[in-house]
């Protein structure tokens, strides 16, 4: 049997899904989560079922990629549970009225149950259950209760007796039942209801939205480094004499030592820039990168279940309209400073076509994933904090340029922001773990061998000889225009595979800080990692993504000589910080008023 | 109180209430936001906006929709008396 997981988006399926079926599928208190299905089983032998969570949709009306997923998989299975929201029982009966076109037996799970308890929600399951003639459990995802009853009510699933075609009659009939089984009791709002009414405050709204975002950097970056500082002390007491004993064994050189333990620098053998497998190879995975993810996806984690993200949106939609975009672009964007891949999927949420063409080059261009900002901490922070807030004024710089010259010159329209909002929620500890166990897990895994076969191919092709040819080919960009040795060739050529690889080879460099700031963005800006760029082929299409490719050579080319020509040779970096943040924020207000949008509303559905 | 204000979201003021009397545009937005349960006759309240043309937020249906300045233009609503104590004025 086939069951399907439906309902309007951020009710909890997925949270449902994960608790049925044992498997760890992304949860989080905003609405658009799930953007692809996701599928399971529960059960064994004749009962095992087959269970699937679709994305949110609203309607059967599908006007994003994501619910168009969802209408199709709606043909795909044999029973639905329509996973409702207790605590918003109004409008999500709209879509459970909807489903009984559908023909297919079904059952009502009541998710937030106990939410809906507190906040003095009552609902009279039993009159629910006869008005929609299907059975009506009440269930709470997160601990779990109610599940069990639900999944033994399977078999009473009913195809419900009703047909009502029209929009209008539809709300009718919700009003009435609304009338019948909800009772609302008065209490005073909680703390969190009180912190919600002041999220859209003109001054403290603006203020939280800033203090929110320079707190969650802030704290990356220091509890970033304070891991690494206890993992390098780890890897240099344990792992580092181990690997001493090794390289002797292994006869000191030859192309397999060099490929598992490198070159020994001055003699020794140095983690960071020996260049094997066991050496360079763990320490930018477990000693770099594996730090400032987990501390990373933890605080998001915390943002996402928070259910922050839908407000910092609402506050961003009138910047964000400059750039051709509307508020709920800001959620991928954020997804994609942890990896540019979920960031790119989540485009799903928008509308059209021109938005997605536009986030989409915004973050393969201008959004160096997590583990690439962390060795860009690392190694262009050894320089200087302005050096390090240079790469990151210039890609605010990029994206302010990008978006403003995708607005003015990409056709189509972005519709304003329509939008639910979902109540904050403190996230518990519990379903915080295991999303953050899961995000680490699947870098470990997927990143991985990606770390390991990049190194392993740089050290093969300078063996091969193929880097020089390379480099001699394509010297006139790098040293002509970029004033960059040739030896930087290498690092390019394996940002193909791993961008954080790429920026960690530069440690072996010799390097002026210029020089390195300027590979480092050109490594961020040039050409979106292997991963990344085989999604966004698949997204957008071929030829958006090569569109997307075109504007990023140019980019790159542009600002590779741009800055040689004037960072500490014509400015410092501080200068030109302040000069790029200028320019943005200028260019921002001055095309601002010619070329806002006319708000075109209407879109066709699909 | 014959003569009942109606004007578009957008100018409603902040705490108040309206019954939803027209969507002006096509079927797309007005799909759209039937999904959302805004619909002709449905009673909102405008809970808060973010200054500067910036989206309105609104509760319905039991839930809390942010819709952007374009829209609000375009969904006209007649302002309703208040009954409870705790009207702003504008």
């Amino acid at each position: 049997m086939k069951i399907l997981l439906v309902g309007n988006p951020n009710v909890g399926k997925s949270l449902v899904f994960s608790q049925l079926t044992g498997l760890n599928v992304t949860a989080s208190n905003y609405p658009g989560t799930t953007v692809e299905f996701y599928r399971g089983y529960m059960g064994k032998g004749e009962d095992r079922h087959e269970i699937i969570d679709v994305p949110g949709m609203y309607s059967m009306e599908p006007t994003c990629e994501a619910e168009q997923v969802a209408r199709k998989m709606l043909n795909y299975g044999d029973v639905i549970i329509n996973v409702l929201d207790a605590t918003n029982l109004e409008r999500n009966l709209n879509l459970t009225l909807q489903l009984a076109a559908c023909r297919k037996p079904m059952v009502v799970a009541l998710n937030f149950w106990d939410e809906a308890k507190q906040k003095g929600i009552g609902i009279n399951t039993g009159k629910l259950e006869s008005i929609l003639g299907v059975p009506v459990i009440p269930v709470s995802a997160v601990t779990g209760e109610g599940l069990k009853t639900m999944v033994d009510r399977l078999k009473e699933a009913r195809v419900p007796p009703f047909l009502i075609d029209k929009a209008d009659e539809r709300w009718e009939k919700i009003g009435t039942v609304i009338r019948e089984v909800q009772t609302l009791r008065h209490r005073h709002p909680t703390l969190l209801e009180h912190l919600q009414n002041m999220s859209f405050h003109p001054v403290y709204g603006f203020l939280t939205g800033v203090a929110v975002l320079l707190v969650s950097i802030f704290l990356i970056i220091f509890i970033g480094e304070f891991l690494i500082g206890i993992i390098e002390l780890l890897l240099t007491r344990w792992y580092l004499p181990l690997i001493e004993k090794l390289s002797p064994l292994l006869g000191g050189e030859g192309l397999f030592h060099d490929v598992l333990i490198g070159k020994l620098i001055d003699g020794t053998i140095n983690l960071e820039e020996s260049l094997g497998l066991l050496t360079t190879g763990v320490y930018v995975a477990f000693g770099v990168v594996l730090p400032y993810i987990s501390i990373f996806y933890f605080i998001l984690g915390f943002w996402e279940d928070f259910g922050y993200l839908p407000r910092l949106a609402v506050l961003m939609d009138r910047i964000m309209h400059r750039i051709g975009l509307h508020g709920f672009a800001v959620v991928p964007l954020i997804l994609a400073f942890g990896c540019n891949v979920p960031g790119v999927l989540a485009l799903r949420n928008l509308e059209s076509r021109r938005e997605k063409f536009i986030a989409a080059t915004i973050m393969a261009i201008g959004i160096p994933c997590m583990a690439q900002s962390s060795i860009i901490i690392g190694l262009v922070g050894k320089h200087g904090l302005s050096y390090l807030l240079l790469v990151f004024a210039f890609l605010f710089f990029i994206w302010t340029v990008l978006g403003i010259f995708g607005n003015c010159f990409i056709q189509g329209h972005t519709p304003s922001l329509l939008m639910e909002i979902p109540p904050y929620r403190l996230p518990r500890a519990s379903v915080q773990l295991k999303k953050l166990k899961m995000r680490v897990t699947a870098f470990l895994t997927e990143a991985i061998p990606f770390v390991f076969g990049s190194i392993l191919l740089v050290d093969l092709l300078h063996a091969l000889g193929v880097i020089n040819w390379i480099a001699r080919l394509i010297a006139p960009v790098i040293s002509g225009l970029w004033g960059l040795p040739e030896t930087v060739t290498s690092t390019l050529m394996i940002g193909f595979l791993r961008k954080d690889v790429a920026v960690a080879l530069l440690e072996a460099l010799t390097l002026t800080p210029a020089q390195l700031t300027i590979t480092a963005l050109i490594l961020t800006l040039y050409f979106p990692c292997a991963a990344t760029f085989a999604v966004i082929m698949r997204e957008l299409g071929l030829k958006d993504t090569l569109k997307a490719i075109g504007i990023m050579l140019t980019v790159t080319l542009l600002s590779g000589t741009f800055l040689s020509l004037t960072l500490d040779r014509l400015l410092p970096p501080q200068a030109l910080v302040v000069l790029l943040v200028a320019a943005s924020i200028v260019l921002a207000a001055l095309t601002a008023k010619k070329y806002d949008p006319v708000e075109f509303e209407d879109f066709p559905g699909t | 109180m014959g003569n009942k204000q109606i004007l578009p979201l957008s100018d409603l003021p902040q705490g108040l209430s309206g019954r939803v009397v027209r969507i002006d545009g096509g079927l797309g937005i007005k799909q759209r936001l039937e999904a959302m349960g805004v619909l002709p006759g449905v009673t909102v309240t405008k809970k808060n906006t973010v200054f500067g043309h910036g989206p309105s937020i609104i509760s319905v249906a039991g839930s809390e929709l942010a819709i952007g300045y374009g829209k609000t233009q375009k969904i006209w609503v007649e302002v309703e008396e208040c009954e409870d104590s705790s009207r702003r004025q504008p």
